[in-house]
């Protein structure tokens, strides 16, 4: 084989490169629609795979167990989740349900419109899970975190007037997670106040919010905000925060800080913007030994909180795995949505 | 951590078989073709005829890395890969053209520079540059010039250096490996994927590509080398900064560099004559061939050095950046030291030359 005109030449080793490139292309798109399949955060597009086969057990295993892990839910989980369990779950289950979907549209829809007021029905608001009165210290500072969430976040909500109780309702559907007995999770203690935790991870102007006995100790600086209590009388012992996002100094900075913390004192973490960049394995693990467990998948690593993410807990020094109370949101750079997570427990009043 | 040094050192392998594959393939192909490099007596150093297109391995191995690491460490792998294979196929059939129909350097350098550009949108940017005395600049609506300037800039660095046996890959591998290493000590998993590839790709070319070479990467294997090399050094790691500010890679490919900054000095002098994108044979390598060294050891000292300055770079990476610029004014004392020796020698050399040349007028 003899060629000698150039331009055949190139021919011939640009037609290798493109048919190359054309078999990449195409393994590409094999393997990436293949790893998007498994990954377990895409539950929704497995479960609606499931659903196609006729598997449906399956797929509402899918989507229950995608629900729990991955937070908050999307609407689209919980409408496929309302369609599997339609005519088979009990009416209150699928009351809740309903509520739970049209929650989680109204804050799609607050992050793609700059009005603040969208077309929401408040009635589902009503009833709720609340089986006690709200104290009147309760309520001040349920206005007080609303207010400032509204203003910043869900910026739809902000016209709406709404009662305290149909506020903790909104939190509640939007995957809020609220301890009503005063009790820490399953650490054994308990906080004799009320205390609600709000954490915005990455997005503009967000915040943290911490409130406690009337005042709020978190802030709209970056970082992850501490607050420290004792166990009993509840007092505020110590507060900070710790730019994790801008230097690994400040993770150091703040292993000291859990470290001199005395056993069984009460930690209340929320996450402001970013607190995850420069998280060390010692901090993860201070943090885990307030009782807090690794719940969300990072890369396929069960991890804290990853990075941009929203995180709002409440722990006890020394308290076993898993037995804390925690909430967390993930982030995704590729959307407008700002992480929410929320976080608290209520004293109450007996109705 | 340990887990991760396993999976980059499975792409190097995968990397490095594919390369050690596809080179005789792409060797015997160029031959049957009659793409080869002919000895001439002006700027090139081998004896006879080389196949060009060895360097086309790189870009299957690039493209088989980024597969398997999609297939194999999904978490780990970062659309930024496709981006590179998309951009770096124009590269490297660019480079082939080059290889076979000789085209002006002015339209491959604006060929390159748009690409670049594209390459912002696309990402790969830095919008800080490194402080002489600590912290960052922020250069604002300038990261636009920057960063074509930078992948123009490392792509033409390592051509250049493509000019013996096995100098350009070693340079490649000596700088990845340097980048490598920066990189996984910082928890940059991008950075040192790529890098993975990369030493890889070289290491399994030099077995072909030393000296005495039997085959050559070509425009093609330069020109996508270089791009990569630039394009990863430009990938942010987290909110608007790049691996060091763009100081550590320069400090990392300080050789390639000082060699396309002289060049680029003579042209300038050419420039009057028109002369600007002329090639000639005073590049580094070329004029320490000329002082007497043996083709291995002008590529040899040119690895130590670029190893001297690969540890140099590591040490910038490793202290506060307050004292970044006291590395730095080392390596520039450093490089001033090299080009006065180089040149010092070169004056004694003429000065023999020139006497021998008397004696024998006389003589005769």
């Amino acid at each position: 084989m003899k060629i000698d005109n150039p331009f055949v030449k190139v021919l011939i080793l640009w037609g290798i490169v493109i048919i190359c490139f054309l078999v990449f292309l195409i393994a590409h798109a094999y393997i990436s629609n293949y790893q998007n399949f498994i990954k377990p955060e895409n539950y929704v597009i497995r479960a609606k795979y499931y659903l196609q086969q006729g598997d449906t057990e399956t797929a509402l295993r899918e989507i229950e167990q995608g629900i729990d892990v991955f937070r908050p839910a999307s609407a689209e989980s919980l409408s496929l989740l309302k369609k599997i369990k339609e005519g088979k779950a009990e009416k209150s289950y699928l009351e809740e349900l309903e509520k739970k979907y049209q929650v989680a549209n109204v804050i799609e829809k607050c992050y793609n419109t700059t009005e603040n007021q969208i077309e929401f029905d408040k009635n589902i608001l009503s009833g709720g899970f609340l089986s006690f009165t709200l104290s009147k210290n309760a309520k001040i500072n349920i206005r007080a975190f609303w207010k400032l969430l509204v203003k910043n976040t869900w910026k739809c909500m902000q016209s709406y007037e709404l009662t305290e109780e149909q506020i903790m309702n909104f939190c509640y559907y939007a995957g809020g997670v609220f301890a009503i007995n005063s009790a820490i999770g399953k650490t054994g203690f308990t906080i004799n106040d009320d205390l609600f935790i709000i954490s915005e991870g990455a997005g503009r102007g967000s915040g943290a919010q911490i409130w406690f006995q009337g005042r709020n100790y978190g802030g709209n600086r970056r970082g992850l905000y501490v607050l420290i209590l004792t166990p009993s009388p509840n007092k505020v012992y110590r507060s900070d925060r710790f730019d994790i996002w801008e230097s690994r100094e400040a993770a150091v900075r703040m292993e000291h800080f859990l470290d001199e913390i005395p056993a069984n004192y009460i930690g209340v973490f929320a996450v402001a913007d970013e607190a995850s960049e420069n998280m060390t394995e010692q901090l993860e693990q201070m943090l885990l030994s307030f009782g807090f467990s690794k719940q969300t998948y990072i890369q396929g690593e069960l991890k804290l909180f990853g990075f941009g993410y929203a995180f709002a807990g409440i722990g006890v020094k020394g308290a076993e795995e898993r037995t804390a109370l925690q909430n967390w949101a993930k982030y995704e750079s590729s959307q407008d949505e700002i992480p929410v997570a929320i976080c608290g427990i209520l004293k109450g009043e007996e109705k | 951590m340990k887990s991760q040094a396993w999976s980059y050192i499975a792409i190097l392998g995968v990397s490095f078989f594919t390369t050690l594959v596809f080179v005789p393939v792409f060797r015997w192909l160029a031959r049957k073709l009659g793409v080869v490099d002919m000895p001439d007596q002006k700027r090139k150093v081998h004896k006879k005829p080389i196949p060009y297109l060895g360097g086309m391995a790189f870009y299957i191995a690039f493209l088989v890395a980024c597969c398997f690491i999609e297939w194999m460490y999904p978490q780990m792998f970062d659309d930024k890969l496709t981006i590179i294979a998309i951009t770096g196929t124009f590269i490297v059939l660019m480079g082939l053209l080059d290889d076979l129909i000789s085209i002006p350097a002015s339209r491959k350098l604006i060929f390159e520079l748009l690409l670049g550009v594209a390459l912002f949108f696309w990402g790969f940017k830095t919008t800080t540059l490194a402080h002489p005395l600590g912290g960052v600049w922020n250069i604002g609506w300038l990261a636009l010039l920057v960063t074509p300037l930078w992948i123009a800039g490392v792509m033409n660095a390592i051509n250049f250096s493509d000019g013996l046996d096995g100098l350009a890959a070693g340079q490649v591998a000596i700088c990845s490996a340097t980048i490598f290493a920066i990189s996984y000590h910082n928890g940059q998993i991008f950075s040192c994927l790529v890098m993975s590839i990369l030493i890889g790709c070289t290491l399994a070319f030099l077995i072909y590509n030393s000296h005495p070479a039997s085959v050559f990467m070509g425009d093609a294997g330069a020109l996508f080398l270089g791009f990569v090399l630039g394009c990863a050094t430009l990938v942010e790691r987290k909110k608007g900064v790049t691996v060091v500010a763009l100081t550590v890679p320069m400090v990392v490919l300080a050789v390639p560099f000082l060699d396309t900054l002289l060049s680029f000095l003579r042209r300038m002098q050419r420039a009057k004559k028109g002369g600007f994108f002329m090639p000639d044979r005073d590049h580094i390598h070329h004029r320490l061939l000329k002082l007497g060294l043996s083709q291995r050891q002008v590529v040899f000292s040119l690895y130590y050095f670029s190893i001297c300055m690969g540890f140099l770079a590591f040490i910038t990476s490793l202290i506060p950046s307050t004292y970044t610029f006291l590395v730095l004014i080392l390596v520039c004392m450093l490089i001033l030291m090299g080009v006065i020796i180089l040149h010092f020698l070169e004056s004694i050399l003429e000065n023999r030359e020139g006497k021998q040349e008397t004696k024998n007028t006389v003589s005769n």
